[in-house]
């Protein structure tokens, strides 16, 4: 009976600790931190026509896509063409110092045994 | 006055917001602190406030107050805010509702006499929140409102679109769990 009394008791102060309560009141410059929040979020939100239109933004993707598969195709050729540009340096070189098959080859002639001519 | 103050804020005038803000900087504050407890989230609940209320002011009708309708605005934030936290809390943030063990500055009480005394009512108000934040919405939010803001209920019904019967009844309802949950958490605490 006691017990229930005394948790009475304290339900009642503890609900009643409140009343004491003091308002709070807000923090100094209060206007003038939503100012610069404000500001903060208009310069975020400022509408760019180039990147925001919403018309513009596939023919960007599109656009974007389409230099792309450009620059891989301009890779392929130029790889093709430097293939055959070094072919032809190969062939001009073998030429130039006769590295073919009717020219003499110094170095067998040393080690065939073979005498030049005299 | 006040009409002319809000044409002043729709047609863009900084100094009519300013003064909007200056007049209802402090209930805004204390209502949303009211619901979080805490003086930072407080201070950024109430920036939020009145960006909202600059932002929507054209959509404010003169069919209530406007310190009604901003808080409205107030109490929309800080529900939001509580349900956002819970929901990290669940996903294991290590945040906190009730703060009150970190705000114990000054005017979290009155002054009572002794040290002990101050402690004594720090620590019932602590258990109190604790309670209040068991509540349903609704309760909680009219119980908020009116235990820290000391609106009637009148005021409450209005903010809450609702009429002074059922706030009548909410408060009923909410002051019967209230006393529900002390007593479970006294029953277990002292005895």
């Amino acid at each position: 009976m006691n017990t229930q009394k005394n948790i009475q008791a304290e339900i009642e102060k503890t609900l009643n600790s409140l009343n004491s309560y003091t308002k709070r009141k807000a923090k100094p410059f209060l206007y003038t931190r939503i100012q610069e929040k404000l500001g903060k979020e208009t310069a975020a939100n400022t509408y760019n026509w180039l990147f925001d239109t919403p018309i513009l933004k596939p023919v960007f993707a599109s656009l974007i896509i389409l230099i792309n598969v450009f620059t891989v195709w301009q890779l392929a050729v130029n790889k093709e063409n430097q293939i055959s540009e070094t072919e032809n340096y190969i062939e001009s070189f073998n030429e130039e110092y006769a590295f073919n098959e009717s020219s003499v080859n110094y170095f067998d002639i040393y080690t065939d045994n073979t005498t030049l001519d005299e | 006055m006040e009409e002319q103050l809000i044409n002043n804020i729709k047609q863009g005038s900084q100094e009519a917001f300013q003064q909007l803000v200056e007049r209802n900087q402090d209930r805004v504050f204390n209502t949303c602190f009211g619901f979080v407890r805490n003086n930072d989230d407080a201070d950024d609940l109430a920036q939020e406030v009145f960006i909202e209320v600059f932002r929507s002011i054209d959509k404010f009708k003169n069919d209530s107050k406007l310190s009604t309708w901003i808080y409205r605005i107030a109490v929309n934030k800080s529900l939001d805010f509580i349900k956002k936290q819970s929901r990290i809390k669940r996903w294991g943030g290590i945040i906190k509702l009730s703060t009150s063990e970190n705000d114990s500055d000054e005017n979290w009480y009155a002054h009572n006499e002794t040290p002990e005394q101050n402690l004594e009512q720090q620590e019932r108000i602590n258990i109190l929140n604790n309670a209040i934040d068991k509540l349903p919405i609704k309760q909680k939010s009219a119980f908020t409102l009116h235990k820290y803001e000391d609106l009637s209920y009148k005021e409450i019904a209005d903010i809450m679109k609702t009429s002074v019967s059922s706030i009548e009844s909410l408060m009923h309802r909410s002051k019967k769990n209230l006393q529900k949950s002390l007593e479970k958490y006294y029953k277990n605490e002292l005895y």
